[in-house]
């Protein structure tokens, strides 16, 4: 039976090309055409691949002890730890960045170095734990029996088969160092610039927007080869695959180790966060009582945490519209056309968001102009959220025995009807979490937010730069107060979606 | 009355049916017995209109059916992984048919099928928690609650052990018998299809090879190959 129709092809396609491809096309065009004064930025290029490359190996560092220990032993609270880690993941750049300057850390690559690891640790205890916690044992098992020592074991089997994910998780966090840019900005001082930060100078102090486009396509080039390595990992043999209760055991002798690096992990993952609630406080509560009477801004505190909860809303409803079908055709369909519209909805994500931005600026004066427009921002936002429901929705939908949908079918459910009752509730969660994400996409969504909005439609995240940047310990405290009302609100976005239940089933 | 007239359906090169006849009588449990692979499935998936037929016709009591929709059709299928529902509860899953017909007295009638497969007071429980022959028997009772022209069972009790596969068997019969539906009962067990149906369709590489009782099959056999798969193992 099948599922979606090529028209449902049309919304998202329509969106990505009007929104991504055509502006990437006229930076592109811009970049070759205009004359443009400096050259290729060596210095800035190497400095961001030898950042970028530094943050996944420490990143690997500190996560592997960790992601073995998830894997391998079942112990109290263990879903709960893999829960807190996850954290620091899904907070919004700016939340890190204020977080590890409250930390009071020099401006150095160091502190960059360790922002980096601390919110992408969680992408490696992920994408490596799935696969690691569910690995057969009996081939380890095997080689022990067969005289292999507890190293060369681990090494000559269960190394091979965790390669794919290992690459894969290198890969993506070797992608968000590499374009990683409120992180550096703020917490490297105008001393560490990664291309990301350098396309903002060009474009936003010097106004130079050639230099800019073209330094943008040549990050664009660098982050097409690193996903080409991705999807490579991606395609590694699937291994095959045992329910984790059945490799996971009690620590044993081993429970101090296992603790140990539980609770090392657990402190570097959570000791910025509380330094950031503590010195939001400090001072009295300067910050707050800043945030509270704040009439110096373009816009008050309140007003751009209303903007930002717009958006986000907005940016929830087309995310979910668009990924929605999207999804549904992906998923239905093997035709290569629908493996094309799914690579071409995954580029924003891989895109950095300046580049986004900027192609706005550059491209969306035509037909009408948007770029007056605060619809833009939730345009911007969608684009980078899309993929995030795709992903989430594709293999939920993919998991739906194709049996379910007949059986409603031989029941007298119409397509539609079936589609209803059967299909729409089954992929409720996931849609739920897709939406969750799409959310916390937009609270925390800096790069392209800081090219298009404009006084008027700062976000928290925008203003939280801005406040950083202005002399006197009162805005500085409020930035710390603003950074703390980001990590609730986004924290808690995130927990709806994780406990949304689409209703009962029960009213058809 | 149910007829099949020359149905043909192929994948690729390979024939799953191959001008296929088959009538069965209203009221009859008719048994199809054939080997994997033979195209019992695509049979049952054809009556029921989900698969395109390449060439042939199915009838209805005299109404040709063959381009209706599925869920228009009537029949009932029960598959052989039992395909219940997994986000809704025992209840929902027996009563889906009923609300799709807009039956008023849905909660009755479930309780009514429940009852007839000895599962009376599971309706509000998760499909998750069930064994393998409780999911079967909810499946059979959804399948019925509907009350359907004809059910097609797939293999019905291919995935339970052999001990529960007799009690079921014995089960379903005497259901299908007090409620006098129209049966197609699919399966490879020639002890299954002789205990159960009042008649037997032998099936092979998409044709009908024989028809009758299994005594008659057993005594007078088409060919060497009907012989030796119904005979007995001992």
């Amino acid at each position: 039976m099948k599922r979606g129709r090529w028209w449902m092809a049309v919304p998202p396609a329509l969106f990505i090309g009007w929104f991504f491809l055509y502006p990437v096309g006229e930076l592109l065009r811009l970049s070759l055409t205009q004359p443009w004064s400096g050259r290729l930025p060596g210095g800035v290029i190497l400095f961001t691949l030898g950042q970028a490359l530094a943050s996944t190996v420490l990143t690997l560092l500190v996560a592997l002890p960790l992601t073995a220990v998830l894997s391998n032993f079942d112990f109290p609270g263990r879903s709960a730890v893999r829960a807190v880690v996850t954290v620091p993941f899904v907070m919004p750049t700016m939340v890190v960045a204020a977080a590890f300057l409250s930390l009071g850390l020099p401006a150095s690559i160091w502190t960059i170095l360790l922002a980096h690891a601390f919110y992408n640790l969680a992408v490696v205890v992920r994408t490596v734990g799935t696969t690691w916690s569910r690995l057969d044992r009996l081939p380890y098992d095997s080689a022990r029996v067969l005289g292999a020592g507890r190293f060369t074991a681990f090494r000559s089997i269960t190394l091979p088969m965790l390669k794919p994910s290992l690459l894969a998780a290198a890969a993506i966090v070797f992608l968000f160092s590499f374009t990683s840019f409120g992180v550096v900005l703020v917490l490297g001082g105008l001393k560490y610039r990664t291309i990301e930060v350098e396309i903002y100078r060009l474009a936003v102090t010097f106004l130079d927007l050639p230099a800019a486009g073209a330094l943008a396509i040549a990050q664009l080039l660098g982050v097409g080869l690193v996903m080409a390595v991705y999807a490579r990992a991606q395609r590694g043999a699937p291994t095959q695959l045992v329910p984790e209760m059945s490799r996971l055991r009690r620590p044993g002798r081993r429970t101090g180790l296992v603790w140990a690096v539980v609770g090392v992990t657990l402190a570097l993952e959570v000791t910025p966060l509380v330094a950031l609630v503590r010195r939001s406080f400090q001072g009295n509560g300067a910050g707050w009582r800043f945030l509270a009477e704040a009439g110096t801004t373009a816009v008050t505190p309140a007003q751009a945490i209303t903007n930002s909860l717009r958006f986000a809303s907005i940016t929830v409803v087309t995310a979910l519209l668009l990924g929605g079908l999207a999804a549904w055709v992906i998923a239905g369909s093997g035709r290569r056309w629908s493996r094309y519209l799914d690579l071409t909805l995954m580029l924003p994500l891989g895109t950095s968001a300046v580049t986004v931005g900027l192609g706005f600026l550059v491209a969306l004066d035509r037909p009408v102009d948007l770029r007056t427009s605060w619809l833009i921002v939730p345009i911007a936002h969608s684009l980078i959220a899309i993929p995030f429901v795709v992903r989430v929705t594709v293999p939920a939908l993919r998991s739906i025995r194709a049996e379910l949908m007949e059986a409603a079918a031989v029941l007298g459910a119409s397509p539609r009807r079936a589609w209803r009752v059967v299909e729409l509730p089954l992929v409720a969660r996931s849609l739920a979490v897709g939406g969750g994400f799409a959310a916390a996409v937009s609270l925390g969504e800096f790069g392209a937010s800081t090219f298009i909005a404009r006084p008027a439609t700062m976000t928290i995240p925008t203003l939280l730069f801005r406040l950083l940047g202005r002399p006197g310990s009162a805005s500085y405290s409020g930035a710390m107060a603003m950074a703390v009302i980001l990590m609730v609100v986004t924290a808690a976005v995130m927990l709806l979606a994780d406990r949304g239940r689409v209703g009962e089933m029960g009213a058809f | 009355m149910l007829e099949c007239r020359q149905l043909t359906k192929r994948f690729g090169r390979r024939s799953a049916l191959d001008r296929l006849d088959l009538t069965v009588a209203t009221g009859e449990i008719l048994a199809v017995l054939g080997p994997s692979g033979s195209g019992k499935s695509t049979l049952l998936r054809s009556i029921a209109g989900l698969e395109d037929l390449d060439a042939g016709s199915v009838w209805w009591d005299g109404e040709d059916v063959t381009t209706k929709p599925v869920h228009q059709r009537g029949f009932g299928l029960m598959f052989q992984s039992y395909a219940l529902f997994p986000h809704m509860t025992v209840g929902e899953n027996v009563g889906f048919g009923l609300r799709m017909q807009g039956a008023e007295d849905v909660a009755e009638r479930v309780r009514e099928a429940l009852a007839w497969v000895g599962m009376a007071g599971f309706a509000d429980r998760t499909v998750e928690g069930l064994s393998g022959g409780e999911q079967q028997r909810v499946a059979l009772a959804r399948s019925l609650a509907p009350r359907p022209l004809m059910v097609m069972l797939d293999e019905p009790l291919g995935a339970l052990d052999r001990m529960l596969r007799r009690r079921l068997l014995r089960e379903t019969e005497e259901i299908l018998r007090a409620t006098s539906t129209t049966t197609i009962y699919v399966t490879h067990d020639h002890e299954e299809a002789g205990a159960l149906a009042d008649r037997i369709a032998v099936l092979r590489e998409g044709r009908i090879i024989q028809t009758g009782t299994l005594e008659e099959l057993a005594a007078r056999p088409a060919d060497p190959w009907v012989a030796e798969f119904v005979q007995d193992d001992h």
